[in-house]
C-alpha cells in the first residue's frame, strides 16, 4: 500500500503543538527544516558561524511566538525562513553600520589563509541559492537577490540600480510570479 | 480580481519588503480578503519551494544550545495537552448523515402506522448514540494523531528532509508464529496507513470509528510485548525505515538480518544485520541498490555472524506483509 503524508500539514501540527509549549514538536521541526534553513541563512550572512547564532535564534523566536503562526498565509517552512531572515538582515544592517575602527590590514594578513579558505565556503551558500532563481530573467533574479539575500527594501533597490521605483515593483511581482508558475504547483 | 498594484503589494510581503503605514494596511486586507491572502500564501510557496531544496550540514548539536535558552528542563517535563483534531469534525458530519439516513429508513419502514410520538423517539435515541459515538470519536482521535505524531518524529531523522516528507509505501512485519496460526496483529503500520490514507474514508464512519479504536488499542498492546514492527519506504529517496520491536535475542553466533523483495522479483535481496537492538527493539534505516526498488515483502530471518547465505535461512523472525 501506497500512502500520502502533506508536509506542511505535519509541520502546522507540530507549530500548533510549540504554541502549546511541546518542545518535542520543537525538535521535530528543527530536524526537519534546520540544514536548508543554515544554508540559506549563511548565503544572506556569507558567515557560518553567525549564521548558526541566527538559526538558534529562530527556532527560539519561533518556539515563543507559534501562536502567531497563520497556514494561511504561507507554509511552515516560509514562515520559519523569514523569521531568520528578519534576523539575519538585521545583523547584516549592524555590520554595514560599524565603523571600521580596527586596523583591518593588519587583522587580515594575519588570517589571510584563513579567510581564504572561509570566503569560498561561505560564497558555496549564496551561490546556492542564487543558483534556484536562475530560471529568472537578469533583472527580476537582481531584484529579488537584493531583496531577500541582501535585505534592501524596493527603495533601496530603486535608489542603487538607478531604476524608476515602479519598475523595481514590477520585477518582484513578475519574479515571484514566475517562480509560483514553476514552483507551485509541485507543492500544493 | 487582483489588480496589478495588490500583486505588487502582495510580492514585496512575501519578500518582507513592506514597513510601516503600508504593511499594517497590507496586513489589515489580508484579514478580510481571503482571495489577497490566497494569492500570498501562493506566491510564498513558490517563492520557497525551491529553497526547502537545498541542502546543508547536519548541526543537530546546535539543538542543544536552542533547549538551553528556552529553559527546556522545565519544559520538558509538560504533558501534553490534548489536541483537538480535524476528523472529529468530518466524523461528525458523517455520523450525522447516517442519523438522517436512518431517520428516514425508519419513516419509509413504518409510514402510516406510527405516531409522530414514536418518531420522536426515535430520533432522541439516535441522538444519545450519535453523541456517545462523537465523544468516542474525539478520544480516538486524540489518541491517534499523538501516536502518529510520536511516529513521524521517529521516522523523519532517518530521511533526506529536503525533498519533504512525499509517499511511502508501508508493510508491517509480524512474528512468523503469529502468522502461521492465524491471529496477525494489527501493528504500527496499520497505525501509519490508516492514518496518511486520510483516516476512516475507507469505511463508513461507525465501521471505521469500531474499526480504527480497535485496531488502535491493539498496536499500543502490541507494541508492548509482541514482536511486531514494520517498514515504511520511501518512494522518492530509495530509502527504507525498519522499526521493530520485541524481537526475540539470536542464537549464539547468529543474528537477525533483513531481507527485502520487490513484487517482480523472485528472491530476496539481502540488505544486512540489523543495528544492536534494545530490548530487541529499534529503528534501522536502509537502502537497496536497484533501481526504482519498491518493496513488496520484507523478510527477518537469523543468519551467522560469519555472513549470510544467499538465500534467507530457515530460521524466520518476522516476515511483512
Amino acid at each position: 500500500m501506497t500512502t500520502q503524508v502533506s508536509e506542511d500539514t505535519l509541520a502546522s501540527g507540530w507549530i500548533k503543538r510549540m504554541s502549546e509549549g511541546e518542545v518535542a514538536a520543537l525538535d521535530a521541526l528543527y530536524r526537519l527544516y534546520h540544514r536548508p534553513m543554515l544554508t540559506i541563512f549563511a548565503g544572506i550572512l556569507r558567515d557560518r558561524s553567525d549564521a548558526e547564532e541566527v538559526l538558534q535564534d529562530t527556532f527560539i523566536r519561533a518556539y515563543r511566538e507559534a501562536s502567531r503562526f497563520n497556514p494561511e498565509l504561507g507554509s511552515p517552512f516560509a514562515w520559519l525562513v523569514t523569521i531568520g531572515k528578519r534576523l539575519s538582515i538585521d545583523r547584516l544592517r549592524r555590520r554595514r553600520a560599524r565603523p571600521k575602527t580596527e586596523n583591518r590590514e593588519q587583522v587580515e594578513s594575519e588570517s589571510d589563509e584563513f579567510d581564504a579558505h572561509k570566503q569560498v565556503q561561505e560564497g558555496v551558500e549564496y551561490h546556492w541559492i542564487l543558483s534556484k532563481l536562475e530560471c529568472l530573467p537578469d533583472r527580476q533574479r537582481e531584484a529579488i537577490k537584493m531583496a531577500f539575500l541582501e535585505g534592501y527594501t524596493h527603495h533601496e533597490i530603486a535608489e542603487r540600480c538607478k531604476r524608476p521605483l515602479g519598475t523595481v515593483k514590477s520585477d518582484l511581482r513578475r519574479g515571484l510570479g514566475k517562480l509560483r508558475e514553476i514552483y507551485g504547483e509541485d507543492h500544493d | 480580481m487582483i489588480d496589478t498594484h495588490t500583486e505588487e503589494l502582495a510580492a514585496l510581503y512575501v519578500l518582507d519588503s513592506l514597513t510601516g503605514d503600508e504593511l499594517q494596511a497590507f496586513e489589515r486586507r489580508l484579514e478580510t480578503e481571503p482571495e489577497v491572502a490566497e494569492l500570498v500564501r501562493q506566491l510564498s510557496d513558490g517563492f520557497h519551494a525551491p529553497m526547502r531544496s537545498v541542502g546543508g550540514p547536519d548541526r543537530m548539536d546546535l539543538l542543544e544550545g536552542i533547549h538551553e535558552q528556552l529553559g527546556v528542563a522545565e519544559d520538558k517535563a509538560n504533558t501534553r495537552p490534548p489536541v483537538r483534531f480535524g476528523w472529529t469534525i468530518g466524523w461528525a458530519a458523517a455520523a450525522a448523515v447516517l442519523l438522517v439516513v436512518n431517520i428516514q429508513q425508519f419513516r419509509v419502514a413504518r409510514q402510516g402506522t406510527e405516531s409522530m410520538e414514536m418518531e420522536l423517539q426515535a430520533i432522541r435515541e439516535a441522538q444519545v448514540v450519535l453523541a456517545e459515538e462523537n465523544r468516542t470519536m474525539r478520544a480516538f482521535n486524540q489518541s491517534w494523531e499523538t501516536e502518529y505524531m510520536n511516529l513521524a518524529e521517529r521516522m523523519l531523522p532517518f530521511f533526506e528532509s529536503r525533498d519533504g516528507i512525499g509517499s511511502f509505501t508501508v508493510i508491517d512485519l509480524v512474528n512468523v508464529k503469529n502468522q502461521s496460526v492465524g491471529s496477525r496483529h494489527h501493528d504500527l503500520d496499520d497505525l501509519a496507513e490508516f492514518f496518511l490514507s486520510a483516516g476512516p474514508s475507507r469505511q463508513s464512519a461507525q465501521e471505521g470509528a469500531t474499526f480504527a479504536s480497535v485496531q488502535l488499542q491493539n498496536d499500543l498492546a502490541a507494541r508492548e510485548s509482541a514482536t511486531v514492527g514494520f517498514v515504511a519506504w520511501r518512494n522518492e529517496e530509495g530509502r527504507g525505515f525498519l522499526d521493530v520491536y520485541n524481537l526475540p535475542e539470536s542464537r549464539l553466533g547468529y543474528e537477525p538480518f533483513l531481507w527485502v523483495r520487490s513484487k517482480e522479483a523472485a528472491s530476496y535481496i539481502p540488505v544486512g544485520y540489523l543495528p544492536p537492538l534494545e530490548k530487541g527493539s529499534g529503528p534501522m534505516s536502509f537502502t537497496v541498490d536497484h533501481d526504482k526498488f519498491v518493496p513488496a515483502e520484507i523478510l527477518i530471518t537469523e543468519e551467522s555472524e560469519d555472513g549470510p547465505g544467499k538465500r534467507p535461512s530457515d530460521f524466520q523472525l518476522m516476515v511483512g506483509p
